[in-house]
Order: structure tokens, then sequence, then C-alpha cells
């Protein structure tokens, strides 16, 4: 059985997993945090039917996702993101970034940031401005002088971009067509 | 708490696929101020757990990682150098420490000359760099590819705030373990030791200790070697399992072998090569290594060469470093560094921040 100081090793790097898994899931920021507790929790309980040979992070997403079941019994449009192809894809692009060279999980995002570097530049203001600022949609648009319209597109064509990008470096899967 | 709205993606209709869910949630990792709620979230889980399990006789024990752990060496060596092997007490080991830490702190103002790099041999990789400590904490460490002064590494400092990396080309926070073992080690050459009971807690870690005088160009230098108990702990950058990263070219160092599939825990064994002049009390090299499952790791190694008298103390203070053209950091080296203000810390930047501000510091 892994020792306690082992634990805190493995959640202290698989944190930023595990909050960015659970954020792919759920929106509300409270059940988030709600779920994070109670999947970490799980994990030391459960520790011992830990296998040491597999890795710790499918392993804790498995968790999380349980713990998400529960909590969403009645509530459909997040049931769909837990079950079935959908939950399946989702667990695959995580894996994808799991694979990635790197001491920390921020490193093994590098791909990811480079793909922020290759998006137009009305794209990349318009992700940065939401993602990196937490700016709402409407000051965003504000902010560069254009409709909140104009913004939405630019903002989505950017995920699709960074999907795309992020599937040609093969890190996630799908069969994007190629897209910039 | 990020105020990131996260259900963005979602709320004008976009396509909800897998891929843009994931998308979502990796992305919100890079907002500004997420590593230290993702630091705060990860305490009240350990806390909550602590509550519940009684770990708390254990947690002050738990050194997170390689890396995080170098963050001890400091305080190991001087604990090493004063009171091993001839410890006698706590007591009088913590007064002696203390005598050292003194000693060191009073010596402001240094300058070294660095050399940081991987063991291996032949790989030429590595940095090498100037290191300006000024009083207790503060630092700053300006680093270059070795032979390539025009190619900046990662700049380092410590403003008193906190610590933080600016990247070569300001496009991604570094990536590797060389400056992150350099943040860690830095603030404890300047200041000279941790506090003595810390120093104690660690020592007390079941290491094995060795100890003797070397002779290095006519110096007697102490030599300390220490190695960890085993320790299960999750391995460090693991292969892809279907092969070399495709970035890589044929002629760059592979990744190692697989010790497990990526994540899993093996039995890491930690080596610690200190050299230390007794006349000074300074680091002058420092190596790790390790073994994994019993496979050889080479690790990294430092050098410290202190320049007495042959430059000027540069008189850094926290917050102020020397600006260049167009507010970039002076390059000591000559060449003028690429990235403009993307290169200074949160909040530093002349040009105040900016949409990329949080971005380019953010390691997430």
């Amino acid at each position: 059985m892994p020792s306690d100081t082992a634990f805190e090793i493995l959640i202290r790097e698989h944190a930023a997993m595990l909050t960015a898994y659970i954020r792919a899931i759920v929106d509300d920021p409270d059940t988030v945090e709600e779920i994070f507790q109670q999947a970490t929790i799980t994990a030391w309980q459960r520790l011992d039917s830990f296998d040491e040979t597999r890795p710790f992070a499918p392993w804790l997403r498995g968790i999380a996702r349980n713990h998400m079941l529960m909590h969403f019994r009645t509530k459909g449009r997040y049931r769909r993101r837990l079950e079935g192809l959908f939950a399946e894809r989702l667990e695959a692009q995580f894996v994808g970034v799991d694979e990635q060279l790197g001491d920390t999980y921020a490193e093994r995002l590098s791909a990811l940031r480079d793909c922020m570097t290759r998006l137009p530049h009305d794209n990349r203001d318009a992700v940065e401005l939401v993602y990196l600022r937490g700016l709402e949609r409407a000051p965003a648009a504000d902010q560069i002088g254009v409709k909140v319209d104009t913004f939405r597109k630019r903002l989505d064509r950017g995920l699709d971009l960074l999907v795309g990008c992020m599937q040609r470096k093969e890190i996630f899967s799908g069969d994007r067509d190629e897209q910039d | 708490m990020s105020k990131i709205n996260h259900d963005k993606p979602n709320e004008d209709g976009l396509q909800e696929t897998p891929e843009n869910r994931a998308l979502h949630g990796l992305l919100s990792l890079m907002s500004p101020g997420e590593p230290e709620a993702i630091d705060a979230r990860v305490q009240r889980a350990l806390d909550s757990i602590e509550q519940n399990e009684s770990l708390a006789s254990s947690r002050r024990r738990m050194v997170p990682t390689l890396v995080a752990s170098l963050a001890g060496i400091a305080a190991m060596i001087i604990l090493l150098v004063v009171i091993y092997p001839q410890t006698e007490s706590l007591a009088q080991a913590q007064i002696e420490i203390s005598q050292v830490v003194q000693k060191m702190q009073a010596n402001d103002d240094r300058w070294y000359f660095i050399e940081v790099g991987r063991m291996e041999p032949g790989s030429g990789r590595g940095l090498v760099g100037e290191l300006y400590v000024t009083g207790e904490g503060p630092f700053l460490a300006f680093t270059y590819h070795r032979g390539m002064p025009r190619r900046p590494g990662p700049i380092i400092g410590d403003d008193g705030d906190g610590i933080w990396i600016l990247p070569p080309d300001g496009q991604q926070v570094p990536s590797k373990a060389i400056p992150k073992m350099l943040a860690e080690i830095m603030p404890r050459v300047a200041e000279g030791g941790l506090d003595p009971a810390t120093l104690l807690q660690l020592a007390q870690d079941d290491w094995t200790l060795h100890r003797k005088i070397i002779n290095v160009n006519g110096r007697q230098i102490i030599r300390i070697e220490a190695i960890s108990p085993p320790m299960l702990l999750p391995t460090r950058f693991p292969p892809k399992p279907h092969g070399p990263n495709r970035m890589q070219g044929p002629n760059r160092e592979q990744p190692k072998p697989p010790i497990g599939p990526p994540g899993s825990l093996n039995e890491h064994v930690e080596r610690l090569l200190i050299d230390i002049d007794p006349e000074t009390s300074e680091f002058i090299r420092l190596e790790v290594s390790r073994k994994i499952d019993g496979i050889e790791f080479p690790g990294a190694y430092m050098l410290f060469t202190r320049d007495d008298g042959q430059r000027p103390p540069p008189g850094l203070s926290p917050g102020h470093y020397e600006l260049g053209p167009g507010g970039r950091p002076h390059n000591p080296f000559g060449g003028q560094m690429d990235g403009g203000h993307r290169r200074f810390p949160p909040g530093r930047s002349p040009l105040g921040p900016g949409p990329n501000q949080g971005f380019m510091n953010n390691p997430f």
C-alpha cells in the first residue's frame, strides 16, 4: 500500500488534472469543489484497492466520475456527459494528456499552450479574455470593441481550432479534419 | 477561486462534444490564481483526511517529489556539516546550526557563477548563468544555454513575495525540472539555511549519510553523500507507451526506458552528493541522482562558483530589477533578451497586467 507520503504526492500531482476533469463535466464551481473533496477523500479511503502497477490518474477519475454519477442522479445533461460513448471519449482526451511527457500536469499541457499561440489573433484574444481573464462575454466583447455575437463566434471558432490542434498533435483523439 | 464562468462554452449552443468539454476543463486551469486555488483545494482535502484518519503525525515528513525534496538540501547540508557525525543533542545541534546560519546571512550581496545540467555524459545540455543574492532572501538568476550566451534561459527570481520564473521566449513557462530545481534551491542558498528544527526533522528521516573530506584543486572540501530510504513514489517523465515522443528528433535524447505505466508507483532511492567549502560554508557542487526499481538514473548537477571581489555586487533589491529598452530585463551577458513585457512577473510589467500575463505566469 502506498504510504501517506505517496498519497499526498499523488494527490498534489493529480489535483490539476482532477480539477480539469470535474470541470469538463460540471459547470457549477461549488459542485466542482464538492466533488473534488469527495473524490480525494474516497481515494484515500480506498487506497488499499489501488493497483500500484496501474496509473493513478484513471483510477482517480473513475472515483470522481462515480461521485458525479451519484450527485447527478436526476440531471440529464450531466448524466449524458458521464455515461456511454461521451464519457469514454472524454476519458480518452484526458488519457492523451496523461501520456504527455512532463514533470507536472502543467508541463503536459505545453502543447495546448503552443496551440494557443497558433490561434489567429482575434480568436486567441477571445479565448484569453474568457479563460485567462475570466470575463463574461459581454464585457469581453466590449473590451475589444465588437458585438457580443461577433465575440461569441470568435470564441467558438477559437475553441474549435484548439480542439483540432490538439487532435493533430495526437493528444486529443478523434478524426477531425485539419482546420488551420 | 477562479472567477471564470465555467459554463461558457455551452451557454450559446456551441456543439457539446467530449473534446470541447475536455478542452474547457483544461483551459480553466490557465486562469490567474488557479495554482493557488488548486493548492488550497488539495489542502482542504488533506485536512479533511487528516481529521478523519489522524494523519497529522506523518504530514510534516511528507516531502513532495524529488524536486521538492531538494528544498531541504541546503538545510541538510548545514545540518550535516555542523552536527554530523558528532551530533550530541538536539539543543546543541540547534545552537551550532544557528551559528552557521548567522555566519552565512551576514555575508550579503553575493555573486555566483552557476552551472546546471544533466549528468548524462556528452549530452551538452544544461544552463549556465549568474546568480545574484542580496541579503537573506531575494535573489535573481540569469541563465543561458551552455555555449550559447545569446540564447537565454529562464530568469529566476525571488522578489521577497515569492519565487517566479520567466521563460526565455515569453511563450511558455519552463517545462523542465532544472528551472524548478533552481527555484527550489536558490532561496536556500540565499538564506543560508532553514529553520534548525526543520533541518533536524529532515535529518531524522532515515537517510544513510556518508561524510568525507576530499581535495579539489588544493582545497579541502567536505563531501556528503545522502541516500534516502526506499520510497514508493510516482515515476517521473513516463515515456509514451507507443514510442518516442514525435516532437523529439532522431538525434535527440530519448525518454528513459519505461519503469512502469505512466503515473504508477515505483521504488525510488534518491542520492544526493554535496560538496561544501568548510571555510565559507558555501555550496560548491550539488548532484542529484536516483534509482527507480533498481535502475540507476543520472540526475542533475549544480555547480556554484563564487567570484570574490572580481565583480561588484549588483545592488539588487526586492522588486527592483534592471530594465532594458522597452521595459525588457537587462541581460548581463550582453544580448538583448526577447519577450518584452511578457517576461515580467505578475504585476511587475511596466505595461500593467494584460490579457497574456496570467497565461504567461500561470504554470497551468
